[in-house]
């Protein structure tokens, strides 16, 4: 003990600063460690939980991407049905309209083929009418004046022996 | 009109019943007899000859009324031996006289027409002056109309119509009015010039016509269909 004091070592000093020391730790302890430990543990827990969170919100994300992506591969394959549908729809329609097309070219050549005999028949029969027309307006300007009167007295007597 | 010939015969046969009172009880061979020496036509002197004195009253009363201006249509001429005997009379007889007169006497001065006129009616009392005055007074067309009027009311007559273009003489209208007479008895056939015809003649019987003229055949003639 001695030896400590002739190197100049208080061993009260340095129980008091022990003590201190031990105070000090206990004071920390109580004050400083526990909080933070507190908060740490808090905090720890916090973003656990945000982990978990975020991991239900991620497998959520992925059930409703999958489900998307479900929904995107039925909306094509009906897409798809849909257009092909329409394609066979369009493909009837203008295989109808070619041949209703057809009909109706047919039948308007077909008018208009009996539009033109008709009008040729017309046309045949105006000037078979006319040249008829023609031959009577000749005939009786020939036979109303250059016909004898005795054979025209003549014409009367046999057509009535015909008649008797 | 009829009317001044029915009047001068009703005048002659007045007077010759006036003076045979008993015509009527008389043997029809009597009555003939009685009545050679009257100025009537012939038709007449068979009716007489035929009648009984109650029917000679009752058409002497519808002869009166048809003088008198009741309209034919209202007279109860069908079938009446009178109307009979006078449809007869001018069907046959007085339509031959007509018949010799030619197209063109209807249109000549009067004084012409009174001079032709007694070539064709030459006797001398009351019942030809009204023939002569019934022909020259009226036109061709007007006595046709009346004689044609009076056989269809009388006996139910056809309307017979002989169109030729140019005017017949007379012995072919006789004829052909023989022979009109005989398909259709008691009708007046009225000859008609239509130049239109050119040649040949046609006739037509109430309304229907039986066609032998030139216009008919050139008509055929040029409406023939062309072969296509």
């Amino acid at each position: 003990m001695e030896g400590l004091l002739k190197l100049g070592i208080d061993p009260l000093s340095i129980l008091i600063y022990v003590v201190n020391t031990g105070v000090l730790l206990g004071v920390l302890v109580f004050v400083l460690y526990k909080p933070l430990l507190k908060f740490i543990d808090e905090r720890r827990k916090q973003i656990s939980d945000s982990v978990d969170e975020a991991r239900l919100l991620k497998e959520e994300l992925d059930k409703k991407s999958e489900e998307a992506n479900n929904a995107q591969v039925h909306f094509e394959t009906e897409l798809k049905k849909e257009r092909e549908a329409l394609r066979k729809f369009a493909e009837e329609k203008r295989v109808q309209l070619e041949a209703d097309m057809a009909a109706t070219r047919t039948e308007m050549m077909q008018k208009a083929e009996a539009d033109i005999e008709a009008h040729k028949a017309t046309m045949v029969k105006e000037v078979e009418a006319d040249l008829l027309n023609l031959m009577k307006k000749i005939i009786l300007e020939i036979v109303q004046h250059k016909v004898p009167e005795q054979v025209i007295q003549d014409s009367i007597k046999d057509a009535w022996k015909q008649y008797k | 009109m009829i009317n001044s010939f029915l009047t001068a015969l009703l005048y002659e046969l007045v007077h010759f019943l006036a003076k045979h009172k008993d015509f009527f009880e008389l043997a029809h061979e009597v009555r003939e007899e009685k009545l050679a020496n009257l100025k009537v036509p012939a038709a007449f002197k068979h009716y007489l000859t035929q009648i009984s004195g109650e029917h000679f009253f009752k058409d002497l009363k519808i002869v009166t009324s048809m003088l008198n201006g009741t309209p034919w249509a209202q007279l109860p001429l069908k079938g009446n031996a009178f109307f009979k005997a006078l449809t007869e009379f001018f069907t046959v007889t007085f339509a031959a006289k007509v018949d010799e007169l030619s197209g063109r006497f209807y249109l000549l001065p009067y004084e012409t027409r009174v001079v032709d006129i007694r070539k064709i009616i030459e006797s001398d009392n009351r019942i030809a002056d009204a023939l002569r005055e019934f022909l020259i007074t009226n036109s061709y067309q007007e006595v046709a109309g009346i004689l044609t009027e009076l056989a269809q009311l009388v006996n139910g007559a056809d309307m017979v119509l002989v169109q030729a273009p140019r005017d017949m003489d007379s012995e072919l209208k006789k004829e052909i009015r023989k022979v009109l007479l005989e398909k259709h008895p008691h009708s007046f056939p009225v000859f008609q010039v239509n130049r239109g015809l050119i040649g040949g003649f046609r006739v037509f019987v109430n309304g229907t016509s039986m066609d032998h003229s030139w216009l008919s055949r050139i008509a055929k003639l040029t409406s023939l269909k062309t072969v296509s």
